[in-house]
């Protein structure tokens, strides 16, 4: 192309680029058009000499497009259906413009990047004398067909245009088949219009958004009351759903991207928000008559507003745990009978609502937290049944899955899966420290008395506890295995020691020796007891042998935890029966005379009258002792004679009643135990947080101790005031001069 | 007539306890009863054993040493005078 600056007339010159402009609007004949050509024009038209035509070559392209749009204007307008002639002319004229801009791009720059004239100190906002402002010939075709076409039929024709795309709108909302591609560019038109300004969707949004979001309020906020008041919920949610599934879809067949969420939204205020309550009201119902695809629908639905399901899960809390309280209150008493009932019903009702979040709120924390609320006041609910003590329950249930020959007929790994299951409930429990004790006490028996289901099951159900409520938790339980794992090799050094010194007597004699602290004894104080003289060398080796082995130690025998198996020779068949200690010491009496009295036997057996009637009482339902007079009670000064006459169809027997089942005394220890247990623990704590903060307000440690202790148990705020007026008074803390709601550590 | 009943096989327990110390008492440092080990040890007994102090206190001997170690000047930590072993 040629740069050298012409001599130019202008009109002759515009005439000829005028010619082709037409041809390029039109689509007619734009195969003789040079854009070259005309780039060229556009160039020496604006380096005119003498003086440039820039600015009189922007006024007529302006005027040439003005035209250009009242001709276009005048065709849509003498149609019926505007919407699709409209979109044919827009298309046509946003692809012509943008040839012209390209062609006009030396126009553009001469006008945008207009020089400072000398001596006019203000840059010119506007081009000559018109009042299109400084912008691309793009810009400013978008101007003229937004004045000439769009704000023209909107102010003179009744906005036609819109009028008919919101109508064409509203028919594809009733069902009837519309051709919405044309309308979508129609309503798009408005945002490219004005995307060379600084308010791109400034046109859109007062010319379409607004106005449809204000029709889809009235469309919806009539359709919806209707709805709601001819429907049930059920179907009023149902057609919710499809609504804005349907709206989702007209979306992204009519709308620009900004104004989905906008959309939206209107459409939930007006399905959801406006009748909100209707929905939270009939999810009680929902949920207690398991409609679960209702509380679908209604979680769908108000999850999408704002605080919309806080009252569905209050309701779902609310329905769980009378549901759970139900159950604790039919079972009454019987949960101390048998403890099965109470926690598989609970764990049942627990997967039950489990599934339920999973398949209906889409596990949704919020719903499974409120399941977990729920939980932890069904399991630790003691004022609907005072017998569901749950940290007793659960661990009294754990060892009837755990004890061997036990009567559920079940297989280790339904057992298993039990135990794991259990665990589901455990975690609820608050008072973690007393079902740790219970558990203890009810393991303590089954390893003492040999009665565990497996070693495998034992420790799997301790790996159970430990990854709940960590190391610490379940190390003092461990080291009750440790004891039994150490007794093992003691009692097989024990018999290498008597073998090498000779001291075999022919009686097998084990032992378990038993780390006082591990165990869940009251008191380590032996009951008195003159252990049988036959046994007492046994006894009495062993001391020695212990002793040689380990110094500094004392042993504590527990005469009521050791047993006997014993050979019966006085009757016609050979009788094997394993016994208590205490019922073997009672039953060797008789191996110097046939009948003794009460009395008699208390004073060889030195047994403390109580524990000596138990025994006593247990050989006499055994049979294989008889009362003299055997409708009398059983005092000291009963006769009993030896059962010469008993038999049984089993010449191995145990027999039972050799130990005592928890009696409530023992419950209350436990309790009084774990209470004491606490008091140290909130202590150590108070000094652990006082230590690291040196200065804390009262609020403010209790609120901390509450939280330190919180895995293990509940702290009462009472206790902790207690453990600190005992700190204070041990002057580990102390008050604070200056104020007295303040301590402060002493170090 | 011999026995009539005879004892062929029989199965004790028994707990041990320090001789010398009431075992349910709490270890000052660890807080762990003196029949139950220090924090560091597993089992109970013979490895982790006892020490008294002239003062009267007495701690797991493990527990001890370690607070005599860290930077205490030598003190018991609960009378907070030079701590000296009773031998």
């Amino acid at each position: 192309m040629s740069l050298r600056r012409k001599r130019i007339d202008f009109d002759t010159a515009f005439d000829e680029f005028k010619r082709d402009l037409v041809k390029m609007f039109d689509f007619s004949g734009t195969g003789s058009v040079s854009g070259m050509g005309m780039y060229q024009l556009v160039y020496d038209i604006c380096n005119a000499v003498p003086r440039p035509f820039f600015e009189k070559l922007y006024c007529a392209i302006a005027e040439f497009l003005c035209e250009y749009a009242a001709g276009v204007r005048m065709a849509i307008l003498s149609h019926d259906e505007v919407v699709p002639i409209y979109a044919v002319y827009w298309k046509k004229y946003s692809i012509a413009t943008g040839y012209l801009n390209a062609i006009c791009e030396y126009l553009n720059g001469r006008i945008v990047n207009q020089r400072r004239v000398p001596g006019v100190s203000e840059r010119r906002l506007f081009v000559g004398t018109t009042n299109y402002p400084r912008q691309d010939v793009q810009a400013l075709a978008n101007q003229i067909w937004r004045d000439h076409v769009i704000l023209e039929i909107k102010h003179r024709k009744h906005n036609r245009i819109l009028y008919q795309i919101f109508e064409t709108i509203r028919q594809d909302r009733e069902g009837q088949p519309v051709n919405y591609s044309v309308v979508q560019e129609a309503i798009l038109s408005l945002v490219a219009l004005n995307s060379r300004t600084d308010q791109p969707l400034e046109l859109y949004i007062e010319e379409f958004e607004t106005p449809y979001i204000a029709q889809i309020k009235a469309y919806y906020g009539q359709e919806s009351s209707i709805k709601l008041s001819t429907c049930s919920i059920s179907q009023y949610m149902r057609s919710a759903i499809e609504r804005l599934a349907q709206e989702g879809i007209r979306n992204s067949r009519y709308c620009h991207a900004t104004s989905h969420a906008r959309i939206i939204q209107e459409c939930e205020t007006q399905y959801i928000s406006n009748h909100r309550t209707s929905i939270q009201t009939e999810f009680e119902r929902m949920i207690a008559n398991e409609r679960t695809e209702d509380c679908n629908m209604a979680y769908a639905l108000l999850s999408r507003i704002e605080d919309g399901i806080t009252p569905l899960l209050w309701s779902f809390e609310k329905y769980i745990t009378t549901v759970g309280k139900d159950i604790i209150l039919n079972l009454g008493t019987s949960i101390t009978k048998d403890p099965r009932e109470y926690v598989e019903r609970l764990i049942d009702l627990h997967t039950k609502y489990t599934q339920i979040c999973s398949k209906v709120f889409k596990n949704d924390a919020a719903f499974v937290a409120a399941v977990d609320k729920a939980f932890r006041t069904i399991v630790n609910d003691t004022a609907t049944n005072t017998a569901a003590r749950s940290p007793e329950v659960i661990a009294r249930y754990t060892d009837t899955m755990l004890r061997k020959k036990q009567k559920t007929g079940l297989s280790e790994s339904e057992i298993e899966d039990k135990l794991s299951r259990v665990v589901i409930l455990f975690k609820y429990i608050d008072d973690k420290d007393l079902f740790q004790k219970f558990y203890s006490r009810v393991l303590a028996k089954r390893l003492i008395f040999d009665s565990s289901l497996s070693a495998e099951a034992e420790a799997s159900m301790i790996s159970r506890l430990k990854s709940a409520c960590g190391v610490e938790y379940t190390s003092k339980l461990q080291r009750m295995f440790t004891d039994m794992t150490i007794s093992t090799d003691l009692n097989t050094g024990f018999k290498d020691w008597l073998q090498g010194n000779d001291y075999s007597n022919g009686l097998d004699f084990s032992i378990l020796v038993l780390t006082a602290g591990s165990w869940p004894v009251n008191s380590t104080q032996p009951l008195e007891f003159q252990c049988p003289a036959e046994l007492e060398k046994s006894i009495t080796n062993f001391t020695t042998f212990y002793d040689n082995r380990h110094s500094g130690r004392k042993l504590s025998w527990f005469w009521h935890w050791c047993r006997a198996d014993v050979r019966v020779n006085y009757l016609d068949k050979r009788y094997e029966l394993s016994l208590s200690l205490y019922q073997f010491a009672v039953l060797a009496v008789f191996n110097a005379g046939d009948s003794f009295t009460v009395a008699e036997i208390r004073e060889q057996t030195k047994l403390i009258e109580f524990e000596l009637l138990r025994v006593v009482k247990s050989l006499v339902e055994a049979s294989l002792l008889i009362q003299g007079n055997p409708d009398s009670n059983l005092e000291l000064s009963s006769v009993l004679r030896l059962n010469m006459a008993f038999s049984n169809k089993r010449t191995k027997l145990k027999i039972s009643g050799g130990l005592q089942a928890d009696t409530p005394q023992e419950t209350t220890a436990t309790i009084k135990a774990v209470d004491e247990d606490r008091r140290l623990c909130i202590q150590a704590s108070i000094v652990r947080i006082m230590k690291s903060r040196r200065v804390l307000s009262h609020m403010q440690l209790v609120q901390e101790v509450i939280e330190q202790c919180k895995t293990r148990f509940a702290p009462n705020v009472p206790m902790i005031k207690k453990c600190i007026e005992q700190l204070l008074d041990k002057q580990y803390i102390e008050r604070a001069e200056n104020s007295l709601d303040q301590y402060v550590y002493v170090t | 007539m011999g026995l009539k009943i005879k004892v062929k096989r029989w199965h004790t327990v028994a707990f041990w306890e320090w001789n010398s110390i009431d075992s349910s008492e709490v270890c000052g440092i660890c807080q762990s009863p003196f029949d139950a080990c220090c924090a560091d040890c597993k089992i109970p007994g013979d490895q982790c054993p006892l020490l008294w102090g002239k003062c009267k206190h007495c701690f797991h001997l493990h527990c001890i040493s370690k607070w005599l170690e860290t930077n205490n000047d030598g003190i018991c930590p609960l009378d907070r005078q030079p701590f000296e072993a009773a031998t």
